[in-house]
């Protein structure tokens, strides 16, 4: 388990990594250790990596995995790395304590107390001598040690890769049966991870054409899901957003052979409540999936809320949110905060600096002018103090503007029109952030 | 039967569709009596396209008034908003509505947007969805009447005062014009911004002698619409007649 983390350079070993006790990595390097400059140098580098990364570690190479098994559980702590080589395993089993077999704690206190000190005495027992008094596991013991006898180890699978693929009996041309057999493989791919309480994020379908060409379709879901129907209705907007570069007749050539549907990220399935009223389940069910279609069709940033965030500063008080985590589902919504001043429905990306003419220190302006317009001041509410958040890291960009006080207010023209406007404190300019 | 059925059956009859339906169609109040009893349905009808003409962003707020008042007579569910921009969605809690409830979509061209509106039309579960600055042709806004009308959403299309659009091709268009508001409520001063009031008319309307111009009010702490001037029905010089 630990050797997952720790092997990240060596990826011939990953795919032999062995399930063994809680403390101990085995691996086969059959056939690789030429790769790393030989087994003792492999050997080396291995225990300086592991010793890095702060493991106390003692490192054996055996001929059998039994023998490294027991000789690194023989060996003190902070010994040097091992290396047995074939000639020398005989003469390495034989030296192993009685107690580095695996047998069970009984047998090896009998056997001690019979007199045995090292494995050596064993071996040169008959075999029915020992299968009579000691039973098949010490036999199996010794023949794992010497090399009589495969110890198989139990591999570290992967993790579970979901993904369906098929031949087809005869190449396809028309979009439309591609799509079925899609679907037909979808079904299953989604039962098994409706199995396990997982759903689809994104998928990745993979034609394969005749000449070996592949071409690739992406979707991606807001929340995992496992509906073949949904998934199907955005395969289907994306076919037909990419059908000219993937699907017109020369592309296509002789046709796909080969399609692979596969699930290249999943999530935990949300547990659907039941409702008990049927009505709100369809209602708050259809949203995700319009969402999704959107996102399929325009793209992932063209769809998105605007929710707000702990600040006042007005330009960091909203995000734009692409994760639809919190959805209308006809429960009321935040409340206003009740000692925050009116706010408009249009703010300018960058505040327009006006020219204003105001009369006392905290009033807003009599007259200003705006992008060369003229606009009188009838009536307005203010000031609105906006004071810098000194908590916050200063950062720049927003962080640098938001470094004034401001003083906001909301004025109102002879027309009805309203403007959302602030003076800067330091500087004592005046700008205009929206209008109402 | 009320009055409000009664009405409705009528409207249904002159339009030529048949008496047989006796579904009441939802529909969003305005609470003004001098707006609901000039409409044929007796209010705004949901599930069909309504038109607002403004400039300099006025719509955004008389719509918004109007989402409001849907949401405070109980209707509920999300919003989609496509336009190229979107809304600063903390000015929304003077109309009553909250950020979570709003799903802004940016499409990058007209047929893009039109594609947004038709998809947003099909889910039932919307409160409304808003097309701001989309044109459209009479064929697109039968197929998204049809949509609407399969769905019961409400679309409101946002269209800008300077550009030209003679095609009639929602249910009913309304023109908003700001106007100065009155006093602010329970200030000492009396030059403090009150409500927001605006000048609305029903410049088309299936069954409904058009024009009709009202001086509204939105209040935002009652959430609701009000008229404030005593000539709030002024009929225009030229003859009336029924367009349908």
């Amino acid at each position: 388990m630990y050797g997952r983390a720790a092997l990240d350079g060596k990826a011939v070993l990953r795919s032999h990594v062995g399930r063994s006790m809680r403390s101990m990595l085995l691996l086969d390097v059959t056939g690789c250790t030429h790769l790393f400059g030989g087994t003792s140098s492999m050997l080396q580098d291995v225990a300086r990596e592991l010793h890095a990364k702060s493991y106390a570690v003692r490192c054996v190479v055996a001929p059998t995995a039994a023998l490294a098994r027991a000789l690194s559980l023989a060996l003190p702590a902070g010994a040097q790395p091992m290396l047995v080589a074939e000639n020398e395993l005989l003469a390495a089993v034989r030296a192993l304590p009685i107690g580095a077999l695996e047998v069970p704690g009984e047998s090896i206190d009998f056997l001690l107390h019979l007199g045995f000190v090292r494995v050596g005495e064993l071996l040169r027992l008959p075999r029915k001598q020992l299968l009579a008094r000691f039973g098949m596991g010490l036999l199996n013991a010794l023949d794992a040690l010497v090399g009589e006898r495969s110890s198989a180890l139990a591999m570290l699978t992967d993790e579970q890769v979901w993904v369906r693929e098929d031949n087809l009996l005869e190449p396809i041309r028309s979009v439309d049966l591609l799509l079925v057999a899609v679907e037909h493989m979808l079904a299953p791919l989604c039962k098994a991870l409706e199995a396990e309480k997982k759903g689809v994020e994104e998928l990745a379908v993979q034609f394969t054409l005749l000449d070996r060409r592949k071409k690739t379709l992406r979707i991606s879901s807001a929340k995992a899901t496992v509906e073949v129907r949904r998934l199907m209705r955005l395969l289907e907007l994306k076919c037909a957003k990419e059908s000219h570069n993937l699907f017109n007749v020369s592309a296509m050539d002789g046709g796909v052979e080969r399609v692979a549907v596969k699930a290249t990220r999943v999530g935990t399935l949300e547990q659907r409540q039941i409702a008990l009223d049927h009505k709100e389940e369809q209602m708050s069910a259809k949203l995700p999936t319009l969402i999704d279609a959107l996102s399929n069709r325009l793209s992932h940033d063209a769809v998105f809320q605007m929710l707000p965030v702990q600040s006042y500063i007005p330009e960091r008080a909203l995000t734009k949110s692409h994760d639809f985590s919190k959805l209308p589902d006809g429960l009321p919504g935040t409340e206003k905060p009740a000692h925050v001043g009116a706010r408009p429905l249009h703010m300018f990306a960058a505040p327009e600096p006006i020219v204003a003419l105001a009369l006392l220190p905290d009033h807003a302006p009599v007259r200003f002018r705006w992008r060369s317009k003229m606009v009188s001041v009838v009536k307005a509410d203010g000031p609105e103090r906006i004071a810098p958040e000194w908590w916050r890291e200063q950062v720049g960009g927003v962080a640098a503007a938001a470094d004034e006080t401001r003083d906001y207010f909301v004025v109102e023209d002879e027309h009805g029109m309203r403007y959302w406007i602030f003076r800067a404190e330091p500087t004592l300019e005046w700008f205009l952030h929206g209008v109402f | 039967m009320d009055l409000v059925e009664l009405r409705q059956r009528i409207h249904a009859i002159e339009l030529g569709e048949s008496t047989g339906r006796t579904a009441k169609q939802p529909l969003l109040t305005f609470g003004v009596d001098a707006i609901d009893n000039i409409l044929p349905w007796g209010g705004l009808p949901l599930g069909s396209l309504h038109e607002v003409v403004a400039s300099q962003a006025q719509h955004a707020s008389f719509c918004a008034a109007l989402l409001g008042r849907m949401k405070s007579t109980g209707h509920a569910g999300g919003i989609v908003w496509c336009s190229k921009q979107p809304l600063y969605t903390l000015g929304l809690h003077a109309f009553g509505l909250s950020p979570e409830q709003f799903i802004f979509v940016e499409p990058k061209s007209d047929k893009e947007a039109l594609w947004v509106l038709e998809e947003a039309l099909s889910a039932p579960g919307l409160l409304a969805v808003v097309g701001e600055g989309v044109s459209l042709t009479p064929q697109i806004g039968r197929r998204l009447q049809l949509a609407a009308k399969q769905s019961g959403v409400v679309a409101f299309l946002l269209l800008d005062a300077k550009a030209r659009h003679s095609e009639h091709v929602a249910v009913t268009r309304w023109q908003v014009q700001p106007l100065p508001s009155g006093n602010a409520p329970g200030r000492f001063a009396d030059d403090g911004v009150g409500h927001t009031r605006f000048e609305l008319s029903l410049v088309r309307c299936r069954g409904a002698v058009v024009p009709q111009m009202w001086s509204m009010e939105w209040n935002a702490e009652d959430l609701s619409f009000n008229l404030f001037s005593r000539e709030h029905l002024r009929q225009t010089v030229r003859t009336a007649r029924a367009v349908g």
